[in-house]
């Protein structure tokens, strides 16, 4: 059977240019939290070169915990980051399987709160750490508009 | 060229130093949006070249081989933002002997039209 796919997926199909970049699997769990699971790109590794820079958490936190907010979503329209807030504990190693689990804590006055982080599947290590406030709704018309009057 | 701007994740972004001191840019890529029909930069990509300026502007001050974590970045956003290429200018709050705060603003047409600003602090480790 097919398990149905999460709001966000239709965003970052495999159309979306993020997508190619960072492979991710989207796995809904329960009604208020998303988990994306994937392994630490090479693409975005620090000076190291073996380790990934703390920039590419928070790309990955931003996400995660914005399409979690998605996932809440009456109506499908667009959202916006208003503030991410990030603590890096550790990097994560080139290659590692990790996973970004988020969860969705509230919306009040249009703006979304949801928290989460990021850990290494072999140990449940926690490498990273997010609150991030989001705006639900834009100026923007709503995406299914957009999407059925792009050619 | 620094070793920061050759690392995998400043290919990613694109990013330069730019010849101003402090001043950094991120070159657009189709890859840095985040909503495609609305063609806006995604909030990531921001966070990512605020973090990745301020540890370049502390590598400036403490050399090269630093030891340096990043461990708390905390990112405003105050613009929508649209595909084209990305400004990041970097002050550094206070540097002690372990930890190095850095403000980042950043913009896309005009400095006078910051799109987001963040505050990152780093753990420092000065090289021997």
């Amino acid at each position: 059977m097919n398990q149905a796919k999460h709001p966000a997926e239709h965003l970052f199909s495999e159309h979306h240019p993020l997508t190619a970049a960072m492979n991710m699997k989207f796995i809904p769990v329960g009604d208020n939290s998303l988990r994306v699971e994937l392994d630490a790109p090479k693409s975005f590794s620090d000076v190291s070169g073996t380790h990934t820079h703390t920039g590419f958490a928070t790309l990955l936190l931003d996400t995660v915990l914005g399409s979690c907010a998605i996932g809440k979503l009456k109506q499908m329209q667009p959202i916006a980051t208003i503030k991410l807030t990030s603590n890096h504990l550790q990097k994560a190693k080139v290659g590692d399987a990790i996973y970004c689990l988020a969860e969705w804590k509230g919306e009040e006055n249009s703006v979304s709160y949801v928290s989460g982080e990021i850990r290494r599947q072999a140990d449940d290590q926690i490498l990273s750490t997010a609150t991030g406030t989001f705006m639900i709704g834009t100026a923007s018309r709503p995406l299914e508009e957009k999407a059925g009057s792009a050619s | 060229m620094s070793a920061l701007f050759q690392s995998g994740i400043s290919g990613w972004l694109a990013a330069e130093q730019q010849s101003e001191p402090n001043l950094y840019k991120t070159q657009f890529q189709n890859h840095h949006l985040g909503n495609i029909f609305i063609k806006s930069l995604h909030g990531g990509v921001t966070g990512a070249m605020i973090e990745l300026s301020a540890e370049a502007t502390t590598r400036k001050e403490l050399g090269e081989h630093a030891d340096l974590m990043i461990t708390t970045s905390s990112v405003d956003y105050l613009r929508i933002t649209k595909d084209v290429d990305l400004y990041a200018r970097t002050s550094i709050v206070r540097m002690s002997r372990r930890l190095s705060i850095v403000d980042v603003t950043c913009w896309q047409d005009s400095e006078d039209l910051p799109i987001a600003r963040g505050v990152v602090t780093i753990k420092v480790t000065p090289a021997e």
